[in-house]
């Protein structure tokens, strides 16, 4: 599915009623109205559904959502879903959307909650939400819904319920072969083989298209084959062989099939050309293992033993050299690390819905292809996945921690030293000084207004002059003067006197000036004092260390919990990856008895005389 | 038909409808959930912390940046300077600007910075109209007090002049 697709869908499931656009690369409307909400949105559409679903919890929690708040909550249930946290999305869902709620568009939601439940297994929990679901927004999504209706209905016996959903699907549905095809593999199971030829054959009506759809029909072909040689009607089998496609993944199991349907018909001759087609590719799958046995087998019937005795041992070297390669796979994924196996560790991949599936490649996952490309093994791998990217969000959280641990430490240790220094005192002595000496100026400053006394303002090289006139008239008293230093003591008098009235309106405003200066600072200081005082306050009743602590005692629970599932998921995936492998190496063993047998048995033929 | 084949066919016939196998256990997919919603929570409340201890409100300046354009003009880059020096020079992907353009915000920068008054400039590189080069650059004069400061540089194609506006956009 395309991004925009995708982009819609997710979009449609969620932000139909936001102001936001949703289509993939249209403009933005209208910008959001809160920062937190267009951050979630930024990483949401790039579906980094981890720092989506953070922004959007810490929008939630210190409530930054403004108008976004009322379709925040229901984004969550939407991230949850693609994210893989179906139980979380169900609870945001059932709480939310158990109503309908004008302009948004519940159904895909429970739409999308019941196929994830159904691919998990549940299918109870599959059934309840699409009980919820009344009409889809678009055709396609509204056939798959009719298909997983019909599908569950069909498991639960209930047929006519099944018939329902069936007759709404139109006749070009890309879902009806997967029903029919589901229908005869039904019918197989319980042996029923001309009711499964019946559905297999049906899809040999339809017109198909895409290779999703081709492969689907090529399988049902196969099955057919089977189904039809089960049946006894062997030219049948061959028939529905010969339409699978030879590109077709199901190319080997058909060419085993059309052999096996000419030998059952006594045509070794013609049994041989599939069957040795086969045998030239990697006995990797079940079918070139078998067809290893199957070509000296047709010689056998054909009457060549010689042949068939250089075949027999081919197939005993072959089955020797996979039964090693098996157990070579059985001891890696018994030990090795599986996410190397699985290659989950370049995987940055967080969408369960539409993320695709993952495809290891690697020397020993030709072995378990099949079993890989099952909606279970699949599933559990996207856990592991998961599982093993929160153990690395949880080591960066570890470290993020530790660097708020010194950092908080280092304020903790350099507030402690401001208290312990009593800096805030000091500043304040210094403030009642400061004060003290401007209320001191201030009287004086009032004082020499009041008298009209310059001198009082007089600047300090006048003060100085001042100060030489007081020194020389006090000697004047005591010395005998003489009437012309008396003169000029008087002169000097007049002068400075004059100096004092002739600048006294000047030296008044800027003592003035400097005054409210002064006090304008004063106050300043007294303000900064103030916080300075408050901050410290508030700094030793509230420390970040046991908000700290708290969260590094939450993490290591965490990390504990992470490391059990971790083990569980893997152990899990081990033992059916294990499992699988073994039931090849009996195969394996027991295909390599088959033609050890074989082989002495031509020997002792051709010791009495016979053909080898 | 020889009885030494038949079985092989009908294990063939197993394999070809039957493939998937069954390894789901219903508790471990509950404690996965669990545990990816409790990382979450974990995360959320770091985060927090985080922006409490390391960004306060007093020395704090965010800077967010959004897009509403398409026709005027395509980002490439953008440089952010505070108080001359640079703080950060961020360059989009594809992927990143399509979700700016849809509607979402970036996170651009965190940091701190001193009372008083600071310049902000961001410079942005791109392709203007017609697919030139375009480098265009925004300042802004802020006063930051004891409150945190989010800045949003917003980058809007005005129909009026049929260029890109940048502007800034005090929250």
């Amino acid at each position: 599915m395309s991004l925009v697709v995708i982009h819609r869908l997710i979009a449609g499931l969620c932000l139909l009623a936001c102001s936001v656009s949703a289509g993939g690369g249209e403009r933005a409307t209208q910008t959001v109205q809160s920062l937190g909400y267009g951050v979630t949105l930024y990483h949401f559409y790039q579906q980094d559904y981890f720092a989506a679903l953070t922004e959007l919890m810490v929008a939630q929690k210190t409530d930054a959502l403004g108008v976004h708040s009322e379709h925040a909550e229901l984004l969550r249930g939407g991230m949850s879903l693609s994210y893989g946290m179906d139980t979380q999305a169900q609870q945001i869902f059932t709480e939310l959307l158990s109503q309908p709620r004008p302009g948004v568009e519940g159904d895909s939601a429970w739409f999308y909650l019941g196929k994830m439940a159904w691919q998990r297994g549940d299918v109870a929990r599959a059934e309840t939400a699409l009980q919820h679901v009344n009409a889809l927004p678009s055709p396609q999504l509204q056939q798959e819904f009719d298909y997983l209706q019909t599908t569950l209905n069909v498991r639960q016996g209930n047929i006519p319920a099944a018939q329902q959903y069936l007759a709404r699907l139109p006749a070009d549905s890309p879902w009806l072969p997967y029903h029919y095809y589901n229908m005869g593999a039904l019918h197989a199971a319980r042996g029923e083989w001309a009711e499964a030829a019946g559905y297999f054959g049906t899809m040999n009506r339809l017109e198909l298209a895409g290779e999703e759809a081709l492969s689907l029909r090529d399988r049902a072909y196969t099955a057919a084959g089977f189904a039809a040689m089960a049946a006894g009607d062997y030219p049948r089998a061959s028939s529905d062989f010969a339409r699978v496609r030879l590109s077709s993944p199901m190319s080997e199991r058909a060419l085993l099939g059309y052999g096996w349907a000419a030998g059952a018909q006594d045509d070794y001759q013609s049994a041989l050309s599939p069957w040795q087609t086969l045998n030239q590719q990697a006995a990797v799958s079940q079918a070139v293992r078998e067809s290893l046995l199957a070509v000296p087998y047709a010689y056998e019937q054909l009457g060549q033993q010689g042949v068939a005795l250089v075949n027999y041992q081919h197939a005993a070297q072959a089955f020797e050299d996979e039964l090693q390669a098996v157990n070579r796979a059985i001891a890696a994924f018994s030990r090795d690390d599986l996410q190397d196996l699985l290659g989950l560790r370049g995987d940055q991949r967080d969408n369960w819905l539409f993320g695709g599936d993952i495809l290891p490649r690697n020397l020993q996952t030709p072995y378990l292809r099949q079993l890989i490309s099952s909606h279970a093994f699949q599933m559990a791998m996207r856990e592991l996945r998961d599982l093993h990217r929160m153990e690395q969000r949880l080591a960066q959280a570890a470290q993020r921690l530790q660097v708020m641990t010194i950092v908080d430490r280092e304020q903790q240790q350099s507030w402690t030293e401001l208290i312990e220094q009593d800096r805030a005192s000091a500043l304040q002595q210094r403030r009642t000084q400061l004060q003290m000496q401007i209320e001191s100026l201030q009287h004086k400053l009032s004082g020499a207004e009041a008298d009209g006394d310059g001198r009082a303002l007089a600047s300090a090289s006048q003060i100085a002059l001042w100060q030489r006139f007081d020194q020389a008239t006090a000697l004047s008293k005591k010395m005998d003067t003489s009437p012309e230093q008396q003169f000029r003591l008087e002169l000097y008098r007049g002068l400075l006197v004059w100096e004092d009235a002739e600048h006294y309106a000047q030296n008044l405003w800027q003592n003035r000036q400097a005054l409210q200066q002064l006090a304008e600072l004063a106050l300043l200081s007294e303000q900064a004092i103030e916080r300075l005082r408050e901050t410290q306050a508030q700094r030793v009743s509230s420390s970040f260390a046991g908000d700290i602590a708290a969260l590094d005692s939450r993490l290591a629970t965490q990390n504990g919990r992470l490391q059990l599932a971790i083990s569980a998921s893997g152990q899990a995936l081990r033992q059916v990856a294990v499992s699988e492998l073994q039931q090849q190496e009996q195969a394996l063993s027991l295909s390599l008895g088959q033609s050890r047998l074989a082989i002495a048995r031509l020997y002792d033929l051709g010791s009495m005389g016979g053909a080898p | 038909m020889n009885t030494f084949i038949r079985p092989l066919w009908v294990a063939a016939l197993l394999g070809v409808l039957f493939s998937s196998a069954s390894l789901r256990a219903e508790s471990l997919d509950q404690e996965i959930q669990t545990i990816k919603q409790q990382v979450l929570e974990l995360n959320r409340d770091l985060f927090i912390l985080e922006e409490e201890l390391l960004f306060p409100a007093n020395t704090r300046l965010s800077v967010f940046l959004s897009l509403d354009v398409g026709e005027y003009f395509a980002l490439d880059a953008v440089k952010l300077s505070v108080d001359g020096e640079v703080v950060t020079h961020y360059l989009y992907t594809e992927r990143q600007l399509d979700a700016l353009q849809r509607g979402g915000v970036q996170r651009l920068f965190m940091g701190n910075i001193k009372s008083g008054q600071h310049e902000i400039v961001a410079v942005f590189t791109g392709r203007g109209p017609k697919g030139r080069d375009y480098r265009r650059a925004t300042a802004l004069l802020i006063d930051k007090t004891s409150v945190g400061k989010n800045l949003e540089l917003k980058i809007i194609d005005s129909s009026d002049m049929r260029q890109p506006e940048f502007s800034v956009k005090e929250w």
